[in-house]
This record gives structure tokens, sequence and C-alpha cells, in this order.
């Protein structure tokens, strides 16, 4: 238990800056405390830390400007893009044949798809990481809460999912959606085929997809999983590994 | 003018001297006022102090004890010197003639 304590304390005490968690756990060690005892006081130091932070502009810009509208748009755009391929992914899964690959009008659906598919993946894939890296950047200290809200509102519709109407994110942030989708559709060119069909029933439309408790739930969370969290992850680490070593060098 | 808080925290480092560091300066103020001290308390603390140019921080050397990680070494300043001072000779006037003080005598 007071390993695990202390493992926690490790964990924790990353919200701090280095030289600070150096000269905190020197002086925990050097108390005796418990590992109980250890975590109570650099959760302390970390809730110190963060009101105190966010009694200045930057971390509220990081929230507002970056975790509330992209944790939104990544969202939508994730769900969307799952359900959108989830439907030719279905489809080919169930009826693939032979006949396909050898005729050239199928050949060249399938390979349209699949190019498609990688595109949009990709593309959602990198704003993830740029999105992450921008989070980093703007609101360093401040990570911890910023990247909560954003894993939050990522994954919000996942955990109060309302399985026929996934339109209501959309009719949420109507607005907000049309502005990101003008550069995300027409600019980046992401899947317009789960768009279109966004909000009019989209799931009683292609029911016989969506039965499927795969395709309807686990599809789209793998996606956010590994398109949107994982980038956004590592992009958030690429920009403390960049703003360390500028403070080194600094 | 100085918070309460703040006044133990100096005086504890003006106290320790060369050695004031941060889990020193903690077990002073514990010892002193029989109360735990929190080391979120101290960190904010000596952080604010330094900012109004009370206190000089550093990092000391890495020691065995305490699992080869350095000290935050701290120093008072002239500046910090000058507010303790205010600070206790507010406390003291403002303490005369009252039941707890050791001097009732009010001086004319």
């Amino acid at each position: 238990m007071n390993r695990f304590s202390w493992w926690l304390v490790d964990l924790v005490s990353r919200g701090l800056d280095r030289d600070e968690r150096d000269a905190v756990r020197g002086d925990l060690a050097e108390s005796g405390e418990t590992g109980g005892q250890a975590l109570y006081q650099v959760l302390g130091l970390i809730l110190r830390r963060q009101v105190a932070l966010w009694m200045h502009w930057r971390p509220w810009t990081g929230l507002a400007l970056i975790a509330v509208p992209l944790g939104i748009f990544f969202c939508a755009a994730s769900k969307t893009l799952a359900y959108g391929s989830a439907i030719y992914l279905w489809l080919y899964a169930n009826y693939w044949s032979p006949v396909i690959l050898e005729h050239t009008a199928y050949r060249h659906d399938f390979l349209y798809f699949v190019g498609m598919t990688l595109l949009h993946y990709g593309t959602l894939a990198g704003l993830a990481w740029v999105s992450g890296f921008a989070l980093g950047f703007v609101s360093r200290r401040s990570l911890p809460l910023n990247g909560l809200l954003f894993g939050l509102l990522l994954f919000f519709s996942e955990i109060l999912y309302v399985p026929d109407s996934p339109g209501w994110v959309v009719s949420a942030v109507g607005s907000l959606l049309r502005f990101f989708r003008r550069f995300a559709v027409d600019a980046l060119h992401l899947p317009v085929y789960g768009l279109r069909v966004f909000g009019h029933n989209y799931h009683s439309v292609n029911a016989v997809v969506f039965e499927h408790a795969f395709y309807r739930i686990l599809f789209p969370i793998l996606v956010q999983i590994f398109l949107v969290l994982l980038p956004s992850l590592w992009g958030t680490r690429q920009s403390m590994v960049l703003l360390n070593r500028h403070k080194e060098h600094s | 003018m100085l918070g309460e808080f703040e006044y133990l925290l100096l005086t504890a480092a003006a106290r320790l001297g060369e050695d004031a560091y941060g889990a020193a300066i903690r077990q002073e103020i514990e010892t002193a006022t029989r109360r735990s001290c929190s080391i979120g308390a101290l960190y904010t603390t000596l952080d604010r102090l330094e900012s109004k140019g009370l206190v000089k921080t550093w990092m000391g050397d890495p020691t065995p004890q305490r699992g080869g990680r350095p000290k935050r070494m701290v120093r008072v300043t002239a500046k910090g010197i000058q507010a303790a001072t205010a600070f206790y000779d507010a406390v003291s006037r403002v303490s005369r003639g009252v039941s707890w003080a050791p001097n009732r005598i009010v001086e004319q």
C-alpha cells in the first residue's frame, strides 16, 4: 500500500516543475512521511498551484480556444468519420467477394474507399496531434485540467450515449460545428458521406449496420482513442519536450 | 504588511541562516507553532515572498538522506528583514496593554 502511495506521489508530482518536484520529493523523504501523507502533501501543493494559475488569462485561453471547442469538434468529427466508414466496413466485411478486386468498377470503388478512409483517418490524427501540441504549448502548467476537459468532451457523447440520435451533438453546438465544418469538409476533405446524413435519423437509415454494438459503440470509441486521444497525447508530449529543452537552454 | 504565515516563514528562515531550506523551515515552523505546516502552504508562500523580493531561493546540492534530491535553499533579503521587523514592531505595539502580552503596562 505504501509503495503504491509513493508510486502515486511520483505520478502526481509530475504536475510540478522539475526543480520543485525534486525539492518537494527530497523534503518528503527527509521528513520521513508515509506514502499517504506524502500524497496528501503533494496533492495539496498541486491544488494550490492550479488555483493560483487559473487566476491568470493564459489557462483560460487554452480552455476557451483549444480544450473546449476542439474537444467538441473532435467528438463530432470522429463519430462522423467512424459512422461513415463503419457502413462501408460492414458492407465489405459481410459481402466480400473476389469479384470486387477483379471487376474494374468494384475495384475502383473499393480502392477509393480504402484510400479516402486512410486519408481521412490520417487527417483526423494529424489534426489531433496539432491540437495536443497547441494545448501543451499554450497551457503547459494548466494541462492537467485542460487535458481532462478535452478528454471528457471527446468522450462525452459516448459516456451519455443516446443510441438513435447522434445528431444531438451537432444540434447542441450547431453554429460551432458549421464553422469548423467549412474547414474540415471543404478544406481538409473530411468525409461528407457521414455529415450529409448526420442529423437525419442516421442510425435508422443504416439500421442493419448499427444494430451491431461493434459498429454502433465500440468502433467509434476505437476511432476516438486511436485517432484522437493518442495522437493528441503524443502532440502534447512533444510540446512538453520542446518547452523543457528550450527552458534548459535559456 | 506581511501576513502571519509569511512572517513565520521569514523568521524561521532567518533563524536557520545558511541552513534554511524547505524541510528545515517547515520543521522550524511546526516546532514553534505546534501545528502542522503543509508543503503546499510553504512553497506557495515562498514563491510569493520571492516575487516580493523578501527572500531569495536557489537549488542546492543533492544529499543522500534526501534520496539524492536537491534542496530549495532560502535566504532572507535586506528587504525581507525590514518587512519582518516592521511586522514584529506592529504586533508588539498593538499587543501592549492587553491581557495576553507579557508587559501589560501601557506606555504614556
